[in-house]
């Protein structure tokens, strides 16, 4: 198969699907100015825009013969420059793309209509649309990205609207402590700080990113994605070793990005945000840009370590550093406080088992069982945690605070909203067979299995169970038992708790039908393998394509090994108890308040240091403010004193004296006479020829 | 015999335009300047005659270089001249001592 | 050489405007229509930029263009134009800047009598200095020199009913006219000597002379002191800061932009030409020259109040740069041989690129500089506080102006000061080179304050009472001002063209390029 760009009509969608809304982005101001309405309906028309435009890319997927597209256009050529020819400029079309920018396109638009009633009345919201088409724009760029410098700009652009949006209320103000604050005493941040937060963050993970890319450059010459994989094959020998660290460099980014430990801590605090923000950036689309760019660059570095066996360290890396932050995330989850904080948290941990799925798949043979899996739980993840988001957001709009402790008890009056949580908290759970969650959570069980890895699947398995815990436990603080004071009050001062508008839960239930949809799509398409196994083939039969990818070669001796149709059964069979347990621990305590987990806790003991544990985040948040922070703040401040005032503006103040005195002094030379003026020309002329004849002559 | 001739000649050139200069360079009333500058100039055209002497042939170019050079010479002074009138208009004076408003 | 009579075209226009003006003034009264004299210069100026762009043609399809204009043949060393791609160069230069004065002067002077004169002067002025430019022997240039001192002592002259404009015009007059004939009396041992003033044939002829080298060397200075009173090199610049204040705006602009150039050009063009780098050092003179001019500016102007007196004193800074480019291109022919043009190559593309950026910069800042003083009637800084604030698209484009010519990346001025600080960098090993390029960055850091300043006070500043009641420029004003920054910005953004054309420039003045 010939790797050549090739040029052509099918791909324009492609193109425009994130230069729409990019225009649509620097439109805001201009429509603002005409109406406000425009503005809104305006920003929503182009997220409608570029939605259409990655539809119209999903017939390409069924003929995978014809992909990858792949289009360039020349940008900077640097004739004679050391290492790099040239930087291009393009886009990449294959089965990986396709999915990830359906994904991010079509829920962005929901959430884009959600918005309209969400955000209605605030103020800012010409910066609001801008920020948020910004960000549509540059996350299809980077999706659709063909090299790195691309995927950079897309990169940096979605951090950019990140910290914007996370921001967004950045007065700080008091009075909306319950609405866009986070966490509490002593850990309590308001807007701002989060926002900064999570772009100081992710900066960490984005230099590691670009000093494994320039290392990647510097050895191969080429920054093209599809040029990369053909030409790691012919890197000479002695330089494969470069790779490894090159490659876990690289992965940084993704650990910030994609909030993986230990750079986890962002995501929870960027709650601040208003809840669309949190839907679109950090549970459906941005955060996932980390796990896009493992399976980007997953062709590449198999290839590599086909010839270079050492490169599994950079694949067991990934693996494990997603299974212990699912398992670290989601006992966070269990503490926590706020709805979206559970939310943030529950992200964190399926984030982690992506990484999961990506990392086993670089050390199988079968790779494309766990690159499915990673795939089809980044896709069914998006679709349920975007639900519940917007459900959550439709829960504080209601109830006007952020906390668990003062819901309760409106599953009559928000019907549609706790019937959309719940379908969505099903699948985040795996309830099996209807929801998606559970298709595609099985799969990443299924291929840690097969990959010989019984730890990280024990470790999986035991999140699982962590995951059913928290989410019955999010649905009934919220929605069951007796309302709480909080909403007494609001009652009795006149605002009475109801459905959220039309505008608001007809996305998010569409979210919760589509999870199903897939759901049932699993177990309707069955005899073809479900999606899964409709995925699985799609995977394979592109990746197989690719040049180094056809040759199979067993690559390391596991040390269990499970044939595939008993793997199927231990999975659903472990998944299925597990759900089981956690759900009916947490049935028990929340649902039928049989246990009163105040009581069981208790004030002192174990439990409450294990709950204190939980609930400060393993401490991990308060070691980062104390060791990097606060140190910081107060070198600066040391700094100030001594290094600027006392050292550089008293140099500043004795040079510019000086020179002022000697400059007033010179300027007398000037006389404004003649005669004298005539004299220092000719005296300038005797001194020059008295020096030529002396020096030349 | 054309020897001591060209030196004479040359020597008065120099000689001139050093006593032009000095002229211009001593002399505070405005008028002394000018004359001073009309001397250099007799000065430097002297010198372009002064090369005949030794080479015939460029006898009539230096002619036409020089007359020239006198008519730019008198346009010079000619201007000079009225700037000292409007000189006189403003100061009162033609001492250049006075014009020395413009300065450091 | 191609003998072709297009160039005398720009020059015959521009003298025949220069003597229609007064004729059209009258005209204009009686039909009530006396602009007509603004537009008829306006119209002219075009047109010579039309007839250049014709020759600019030419000199690209058929090298360097000669014309002679006397019954004597060049043997004899008859009057002869002369023009190659340095020519057209500055050429342009001239003209474009006339138009734009041209464009500014008919608001800026509309309460000023005697406009046909003022017209016709600018015009003879432009004509001198194509004239210059195109000047193909010694006599030639001489002529033209001093058709342009002439017109030049007029115009800073032109308000004379101040006390100011006369005092200057005087010692101007004084100082050039000095230097003129110095350069005249250099250029007559020269024709003693070799019978001859043509350039090209000049530079074929020294080389074979049998005289004393303390001659040439004495002539050499000579044309440097004699040239460098208008070039306003340091200690021969004393008329400058006086003069360009006086002058009215549009005239400051020509002054500074144009006229000082005028005897860079002739200095650079006699120098290389005549006396080949090679043989004659005098490239250390202008680098020397060219750090004093800098430094002694430099200091000079850190202190003025007047905000013309600090430009102008800013003019001899730049100056500095533009002859120490030219020096390092000499010095590093000298010392180097072969392998020191490439060197010179680049530092004389410097400083012609310098030339023009300067040029565009001063003009740009001095018609700023007129309209902030057209509106608050003062020409002191410490009034004039807080004025850009007030006439923001005048403020802008001067800031543009100030930040251009202090160097500031990605604006035009930075790339011309990179090329003449790379080129004196190149062979580290040379301790006076170093010594001297050193020098040349102190300065043009030491320089940014000054520029700074006079930005902060304008700009940042909240205006003080004087300043208060301005409003901005009528357009005709601002639009000279305003296209003058935007073409700073651009060419700082895309330097390629002017670069290529200065290089072309440069090849030729250095005789790379044959034709």
């Amino acid at each position: 198969m010939a790797l050549v760009p090739v040029v052509g009509i099918e791909t324009i969608p492609a193109w425009l699907c994130w230069l729409f809304p990019m225009i649509g982005a620097f439109l805001t101001p201009l429509l603002a100015k005409i109406n406000p309405k425009a503005r809104d309906y305006g920003a929503v028309l182009f997220s409608f825009l570029a939605a259409l435009m990655t539809i119209m890319l999903i017939p390409l997927i069924f003929n995978v013969e014809e992909l990858p597209k792949w289009e360039i256009l020349p940008w900077i050529e640097l004739e004679g420059f050391p290492v790099l020819s040239k930087i291009e400029f393009g886009i990449l079309v294959d089965p990986l793309s396709i999915i990830m920018a359906n994904v991010v396109a079509v829920i962005s638009f929901l959430i884009m209509v959600y918005s309209l009633g969400y955000m209605k009345g605030e103020s800012g919201l010409t910066r609001y649309w801008f920020f948020m088409n910004f960000f549509i724009g540059n996350m299809l760029l980077l999706v659709m990205s063909e090299n790195f410098v691309q995927t950079l700009f897309g990169w940096e652009g979605v951090g950019l609207c990140s910290y914007a949006l996370i921001g967004f209320w950045y007065r700080d103000a008091k009075e909306d402590y319950l609405k866009c604050w986070v966490g509490e005493p002593p850990e309590a941040y308001p807007p701002s700080h989060c926002g900064m937060k999570a772009f100081i963050t992710t900066r960490i993970g984005d230099i590691s990113l670009l000093i494994g890319i320039v290392i990647i450059v510097a050895f191969t010459g080429t920054l093209s994605y599809m040029e990369l994989i053909e030409k790691v094959e012919h890197l000479p020998h002695e330089f494969m070793w470069i790779l490894v660290p090159a490659a876990i460099l690289l992965f940084g980014g993704p650990i910030g990005k994609s909030a993986q430990l230990p750079l986890m801590e962002w995501l929870p605090d960027a709650m601040a945000g208003p809840t669309t923000v949190s839907a679109l950036i950090h549970a459906a689309t941005m955060v996932k840009a980390g796990v896009y760019l493992v399976g980007r660059v997953f062709p590449i570095m198999y290839v590599a370590s086909k010839f270079y066996p050492e490169m599994i360290s950079f694949f067991y890396v990934v693996a494990w550093i997603g299974v212990i932050t699912a398992f670290v995330a989601g006992t966070q989850a269990m503490t926590s406080n706020e709805i979206k904080k559970v939310l943030a948290y529950s992200t964190v941990s399926q984030l982690g088992y992506m990484m999961l799925a990506l990392g086993v798949a670089g050390t199988t043979v079968e790779f494309f069982l766990g690159y499915t899996a990673g795939v089809f739980h980044l896709m069914s993840h998006a679709i349920f945690k975007a639900a519940l988001f917007l459900t959550a957001g439709a829960v504080i709009h209601a109830v006007e605070s952020r906390f668990l402790h003062h819901m309760g008890g409106i599953k009559k009056e928000m019907p549609i909203t706790f019937w959309s949580m719940t379908l969505t908290a099903f699948s985040l759970m795996g309830v099996p067979v209807l929801f998606s969650g559970f298709w595609s959570k099985d799969l990443v069980l299924e291929s840690t299995l097969l990959a010989g890895q019984p730890i990280m699947f024990t470790l999986a398995a035991i999140t699982a169970a962590i995951t059913a815990f928290y989410s019955v436990r999010m649905l009934s603080l919220t929605f069951l038992g007796k309302k709480s004071e909080h909403i007494h009050e609001l009652e009795h001062e006149g605002h009475h708790i109801h459905e959220a508008p039309k505008v608001m839960w007809v996305p998010y239930f569409i979210l919760a039908v589509a999870t199903l949809a897939f759901g049932i799509g699993g177990i309707t398409l069955l005899p073809f393998g479900g999606i899964g196994g409709w995925l699985e083939h799609t995977f394979e039969s592109y990746l197989s394509k690719l040049p180094g990818m056809e040759h199979s070669f067993a690559l390391l001796e596991t040390e269990v090994t499970v044939p595939k149709d008993m793997a199927v059964l231990i999975t659903i069979g472990t998944s299925l108890t597990v759900l089981a347990i956690g759900a009916f621990i947490a049935y028990k305590i929340y649902v039928q308040r049989a246990i009163d987990p105040v009581k069981l806790i208790g004030s002192k003991g174990i439990l409450k240091s294990l709950w204190n544990f939980l609930f400060r985040r393993w401490y991990i948040n308060a070691f980062f403010y104390k060791v990097f922070v606060d140190s910081t703040i107060s070198f600066s401040k040391w700094a100030l004193k001594y290094i600027e005032l006392g050292g550089i503006d008293k140099f500043n103040y004795v040079l510019a004296n000086a020179i002022k005195g000697f400059s007033n002094r010179f300027r007398r030379t000037h006389t404004g006479f003649l005669n004298y003026n005539i004299i220092g020309m000719i005296t300038g002329f005797i001194l020059l020829l008295i020096i030529v004849y002396m020096v030349m002559v | 015999m054309s020897s001591p001739d060209f030196t004479l000649y040359a020597t008065t050139a120099i000689f001139l335009y050093i006593i032009g200069l000095y002229g211009i360079v001593v002399r505070r009333n405005m008028i002394r300047t000018i004359i001073g500058l009309e001397i250099v100039t007799a000065g430097v055209n002297l010198n372009f005659l002064t090369f005949t002497i030794l080479n015939k042939d460029l006898l009539p170019l230096a002619q036409y270089f020089v007359v020239i050079s006198i008519v730019i010479g008198a346009a010079v002074a000619s201007l000079a001249l009225m700037i000292v009138i409007q000189a006189y208009r403003h100061y009162g004076s033609i001492d250049l001592k006075k014009m020395s408003r413009l300065r450091w | 050489m191609v003998e072709s009579w297009i160039i005398l075209q720009p020059i015959a226009i521009l003298f025949a405007g220069a003597i229609l003006t007064p004729l059209i003034d009258p005209l204009g009264r009686a039909i009530k229509f006396e602009k007509i004299r603004d537009a008829f210069a306006i119209i002219i100026f075009i047109l010579s930029l039309y007839s250049l762009l014709g020759i600019y043609e030419e000199v690209q399809k058929q090298g360097k263009l000669t014309y002679f204009l006397s019954p004597y043949s060049p043997q004899m060393g008859g009057v002869s134009f002369f023009v190659d791609q340095f020519s057209v160069f500055m050429a342009f230069l001239f003209c474009f800047l006339g138009l734009f004065v041209s464009i500014y002067s008919i608001r800026y002077m509309e309460n000023d009598t005697g406009l046909d004169k003022y017209y016709s002067l600018l015009m003879s002025l432009v004509a001198g200095l194509v004239g210059i430019s195109f000047a193909g022997d010694l006599f030639n240039l001489f002529i033209f020199w001093e058709a342009m001192s002439l017109s030049s002592y007029a115009l800073v002259a032109f308000r004379k009913y101040r006390w100011e404009p006369i005092e200057a015009s005087f010692k101007y007059l004084v100082m050039s006219t000095i230097g003129s004939l110095t350069a005249l009396y250099a250029m007559s041992i020269l024709y003693g000597l070799t019978g001859t003033l043509n350039i090209s044939q000049l530079a074929t002829i020294i080389p074979t002379l049998k005289v004393p080298l303390q001659t040439l060397y004495l002539i050499i200075v000579a044309i440097i002191a004699g040239f460098g009173v208008t070039a306003s090199i340091v200690p021969f610049h004393f008329w400058l800061p006086d003069a360009h204040p006086a002058a009215p705006s549009g005239i400051s602009a020509m002054l500074s932009g144009v006229v000082i150039k005028a005897g860079v050009y002739a200095i650079a063009r006699i120098l290389f030409t005549i006396f080949n780098p090679i043989a004659f050092d005098f490239g250390a003179i202008l680098m020397l020259f060219g750090i004093i001019t800098l430094s002694v500016a430099n200091v000079m102007a850190l202190l003025q109040r007047d905000i013309k007196r600090l430009l102008a004193f800013s003019s001899i800074v730049n100056i500095g740069y533009i002859i120490f480019g030219f020096g390092v291109g000499a010095y590093a022919i000298n010392v180097y041989g072969m392998e020191g043009y490439s060197i010179a190559v680049l530092a004389i593309m410097g400083a012609i690129f310098h030339i023009f950026n300067h040029a565009i910069g001063k003009g740009l800042l001095f018609l700023g500089a007129g309209c902030f003083i057209h509106e608050a009637g003062t020409r002191d800084l410490l009034d004039l506080e807080g004025a850009g604030k007030k006439m923001p698209w005048t403020g802008t484009s001067f800031s543009l102006g100030l930040l251009a010519l202090a160097g500031v990346p990605p604006l035009s001025g930075f790339w011309s000061k990179l090329f003449i600080i790379l080129a004196g960098f190149t062979k580290l090993d040379n301790t006076f080179m170093v010594v001297t390029t050193s020098l040349v960055v102190l300065n043009a850091i030491f320089a940014a304050a000054y520029y700074l300043w006079l930005m902060q006070r304008l700009m940042l500043r909240s205006p003080k009472p004087k300043v208060e009641k301005v409003h901005e420029v009528p357009i005709s004003m601002v639009l000279p001002v305003v296209l003058l920054g935007l073409i700073t910005l651009v060419i700082g953004l895309w330097p390629f063209n002017i670069m290529s054309f200065a290089e072309v420039a440069t090849k030729s003045l250095l005789g790379l390029i044959g034709g």
